[in-house]
């Protein structure tokens, strides 16, 4: 049952790429909801049988083994689940909005599928070609769907992550010679050479994104569809993080930790100056997710368990927090036709919870999901490697106050509006309730998430 | 006022089921339930529009302190009723009583950090939300909470480094309850309504820095003498501070301040200081609620400058058998705390002479049971009452604001902070830009040559073409062009003279 469950939930999404391509407005949405269910029934497979994996032999090659296997385990269900939930909901939205509703949908089931592959993967090679395979439907749907620049920001999108993609593929070239198969349970760190290590790191770098390889995020989140930037910031970017703490974490040593820990610093306090001064309030919160995302490098640089459990419930919670933020700026894009904080002054006249939440949600206040991850991050850095350095994920608390704070006092402004604002479908604002309500519940009672993570690690 | 009433049952029916059950947690429920519903059946008035026309009054008899400004209806931004004010009013305060409670009860340093996060919070909502949201209350709002932040990210490295980094829980200690260098916020945050103050900036949020010495013991350390020394300073820069300070409330806001380091003072000297830590609540919470009221009804009638004058009595001599370093704390305070009432108070005769004839007889009557220990009117007790009626005295305003400083300096690096991060971002868009080129000097680049190479490519081959037919032009007779069978002829001829070579060579 476990490896039926564990098959479909990638090969389901990809067999449903065909069938979304002969399928017509109204019954691409039946379909999307009645694969939503299946997905989460196999996901609540997995979720019984924790730990269930299966392992067939792919190829051998110059006396090493390759494995199609997959796995669900303590690292990846929340993520698998992550997936489910913002992938359709990014796919309701997107059908409700974008032109060529069928390509778009079946490439949006497409990332799905290969992320779920990447998640579920317990062999290297397997992950890579997964890793790889999500790439082009997501470049496709970047230069498919948005704004009038998005083509060029889809090329800037393919260039980094392929030219990330090398980095990586000759790390894990340079890693399997020292391994005998490519097996995480075969995987033993102390082997790793550093250089292997130092090329991994950057290829996932540039999806995660640390800070000097960021430059694709901007364009791409700003400029491509609202669902598609869900997806990009809930899904897309989690893949890095993930194979960074699946993967490469195991193997640092104390100097390349603190490599990763003043990369991810550096990364921290750039991305919060970026988006202080940022007056496009789509690209503030494209670069809130690299400040978010600098906390996951922190916490693997941590040397503790607690900073590894924080740096995995903050892939799982981002997820959650800037699928709602995004989903929030595409209803005021929709409604407004505009993304310049300075022009929508006043915007928030009648509604501001949903601001106000999602806003106070991304700075982490308690009751909120990102609280737990960010606290249990800054704990880790203490207990594994002494109070200073927990003083840099403790900053990020008061940068990302001064900048949601300034966006919120702008966009509440006792101006008078200069813009009138257009009708809007329920279902957005519905959406954006509904991650707003998943992470209050998160944050209020993490204990099941944090269960799920008691035994990642060593 | 029918909300009254509702809430008022509410309130008595949780407190009546209180009694009658056993679960704790329903307890606990109840409790807050009862509680909530009584704090805001009693400050619903406050929040009434009768209530803030009448507000709109006093800008008339205080000066135009940007903290105490009154609210310009004109200027405010919310669309919304008094039931969404009161809901949200509501929910708030729950939050910042959800805060206090599990601060005090929490094991674990994370729970205890989302408690004394909670309250920053709520008091963020309640500054912001509770009179409407305009610009100067997101502002103030904004001061508050981040002020806060900063002081809570000291805080938490110091109480997870296990001992390490005590001087970090102490400076959030200092900023969560307001003391001297950090008083800013805490007059900013009196821009909310007068209820609010009371609960929160006199008794709660600012409570809890001071009451968490008490309580955690092992995660603040004793203090060194330089340090108690130095919490003696912050009380009596307070105590400057109120004396010099211009509005009713922002005077409250000092005195707490300077009352909060007594507490912090007494924690590292004696056991009393809880007792003072609830005593300053209590009848700082009553000032608080007594200059609001004063306020709506614009100036202080009789009985409240009786209540005015026997709660300062109270909490400026509650404690005077303590420790005769803290005396010009108090006298600094109480001699603010006259001020207030001559400044905002005396619109007639009949209340300075009622408040001349009353207070006198009141504070004759000896009846003063605190702590167990009668207090008389001699001695130390005679120099509170020397400070209130000099404060009376004293009316001139001076203008002269102490924590405009330390304002200016958090608005300098708030201003830089936002200037590097323009420069920054221009500095990525511009990168942007500049990849923009590269990759459009790339493509170029790639066109011309490729452009280049077709050509030199085609030229090439022209030329070696030219070339070969020259050759086999001189080959077939010199000015004659080649024709097919010419050619054709030649080439058999080449052929066969090779073939033979090559059979030769064998």
């Amino acid at each position: 049952m476990a490896a039926f469950a564990l098959n479909l939930l990638w090969l389901l999404p990809v067999t449903m790429a065909g069938a979304a391509l002969m399928l017509n407005r109204k019954s691409l949405r039946v379909l999307t909801l009645m694969h939503a269910l299946w997905q989460l029934f196999f996901w609540g497979i997995l979720y019984r049988e924790k730990g269930a994996g299966l392992q067939w032999l792919w190829f051998r090659l110059g006396g090493k083994a390759f494995f199609y296997g997959l796995g669900a385990h303590s690292a990846n269900l929340a993520l698998l689940l992550l997936t489910i939930l913002v992938g359709h909901i990014a796919l309701l939205y997107g059908q409700g909005s974008v032109g060529r509703v069928r390509s778009f949908s079946a490439l949006l089931f497409l990332v799905m599928g290969f992320a779920q592959g990447v998640f579920l993967a317990r062999d290297l090679l397997l992950f890579f070609v997964f890793y790889e395979a999500a790439l082009v439907p997501a470049f496709l749907l970047i230069y498919g769907w948005g704004g009038e620049r998005r083509r060029e920001a889809a090329v800037k999108f393919a260039l980094f992550t392929l030219g990330g993609s090398v980095f990586f593929l000759i790390g894990i070239l340079l890693a399997l010679q020292e391994m005998p198969t490519g097996l995480r349970e075969d995987w033993s760190p102390e082997r790793l050479p550093s250089t292997a290590w130092l090329l991994m790191t950057i290829g996932l770098g540039v999806k995660l994104p640390l800070v000097p390889l960021h430059s694709w995020l901007g364009e791409a989140h700003v400029e491509t569809d609202t669902s598609i930037s869900m997806i990009l910031a809930s899904i897309l970017l989690k893949l890095g993080g993930y194979g960074l703490l699946y993967w490469v974490w195991r193997a640092l040593s104390g100097e390349e930790a603190l490599l990763l820990r003043i990369w991810g610093g550096l990364s921290l306090l750039y991305a919060a100056a970026i988006a202080t001064g940022e007056i496009d309030l789509k690209r503030l919160i494209a670069f809130t997710s690299i400040g978010h995302m600098a906390l996951v490098a922190l916490g693997a640089g941590s040397q503790s368990l607690y900073g590894l459990q924080g740096a995995y419930h903050q892939l799982f919670t981002h997820g959650l927090i800037s699928a709602g933020l995004f989903a929030w700026v595409g209803t005021i894009e929709k409604a407004f036709g505009n993304r310049r904080i300075d022009e929508l002054r006043g915007i928030l006249k009648d509604r501001p919870f949903q601001a106000v939440l999602l806003f106070f949600g991304a700075m982490g206040v308690p009751g909120m999901a990102l609280f737990v991850s960010e606290l249990m991050v800054v704990w880790g850095t203490a207990v594994g490697v002494g109070w200073w350095w927990a003083l840099i994920p403790a900053l990020s608390l008061v940068l990302t106050a001064i900048y949601f704070l300034r966006a919120y006092r702008e966009l509440a402004a006792p101006t008078p509006l200069l813009l009138s604002p257009g009708s809007l479908a329920p279902f957005f604002r519905a959406v954006v309730w509904f991650f707003i309500l998943l992470s209050v519940g998160v944050g209020l009672y993490p204990k099941v998430w944090l269960d799920l993570l008691a035994d990642v690690g060593y | 006022m029918p909300p009254f009433w509702i809430l008022g049952a509410l309130s008595i029916g949780c407190a009546v089921a209180w009694l009658f059950t056993d679960e704790p947690l329903l307890q606990a429920s109840l409790e807050i339930t009862a509680a909530v519903g009584l704090y805001i059946a009693w400050t619903l008035p406050v929040l009434s529009a009768k209530g803030r026309k009448s507000h709109a009054t006093l800008s008339q008899l205080a000066d135009s302190h940007r903290a105490a400004e009154p609210l310009d209806s004109s200027n405010s931004y919310s669309t919304w009723g008094p039931l969404t004010l009161s809901l949200l009013y509501a929910c708030s305060l729950s939050l910042a009583l959800i805060g206090v409670a599990l601060f005090i009860q929490a094991s674990h340093p994370i729970l205890l950090f989302a408690g004394w996060e909670a309250v920053s919070l709520a008091g963020w909502l309640l500054i912001a939300f509770a009179r409407g949201i305009s610009r100067r209350s997101l502002e103030a709002a904004f001061i508050a909470f981040l002020t806060n932040r900063v002081g809570d990210a000291f805080w938490i490295a110091g109480v997870f480094s296990e001992g390490k980094f005590v001087i970090g829980v102490w400076i959030g200690i200092l900023v969560k309850a307001g003391l001297f260098p950090f008083t800013f916020w805490l007059i900013q945050a009196m821009f909310a309504p007068a209820a609010v103050s009371a609960l929160l900036h006199s008794a709660v949020i600012v409570g809890l820095g001071a009451y968490m010495p008490l309580k955690y013991p092992s995660l603040t350390g004793t203090l060194p003498t330089w340090g108690i020394n130095g919490l003696w300073l912050m009380g009596v820069m307070a105590g400057i501070g109120a004396v010099f300070s211009r509005t009713p409330k922002s005077i409250l806001a000092w005195t707490t301040s300077a009352h909060l380091a007594v507490a912090l003072f007494l924690s590292q000297r004696s056991s009393e200081s809880v007792f003072y830590l609830l005593h300053h609540s209590y009848l700082k919470a009553a000032l608080f609620l007594l200059l609001g009221l004063a306020q709506k009804q614009g100036g202080f009638s009789p009985i409240l400058t009786v209540a005015w004058i026997l709660s300062a009595f109270l909490l400026e001599a509650g404690h005077s058998s303590m420790d005769s370093w803290l005396w010009p704390v108090e006298i600094l305070t109480a001699i603010a705390l006259g001020r207030v009432w001559c400044r905002t108070g005396i619109r007639s005769t009949h209340q300075g002479v009622s408040a001349a004839v009353v207070v006198p007889l009141f504070l004759g009557g000896r009846v003063f049971f605190l702590n167990g220990t009668t207090l008389q009117l001699s001695g130390e007790a005679m120099l509170v009452v020397a400070g209130l009626g000099l404060g009376l005295l004293y009316r001139q305003p001076v203008r002269f604001r102490l924590e405009a400083a330390v304002l200016s300096i958090l608005a300098i690096f708030l201003q830089g902070w936002l200037r590097f991060g323009r420069w920054v971002s221009d500095l990525e868009k511009s990168l942007d830009i500049a990849m923009q080129c590269v990759a459009k000097w790339v493509v170029d680049f790639g066109k011309v040559s490729a452009e280049s190479d077709r050509r030199a490519a085609g030229e090439g081959w022209r030329w070696i073409a030219a070339r070969v037919r020259q050759g086999l032009g001189f080959l077939s007779g010199a000015n004659t062009p080649l024709s097919y069978t010419q050619g054709l002829s030649w080439g058999f001829l080449i052929t066969l003279m090779i073939s033979m070579l090559w059979r030769l060579l064998r």
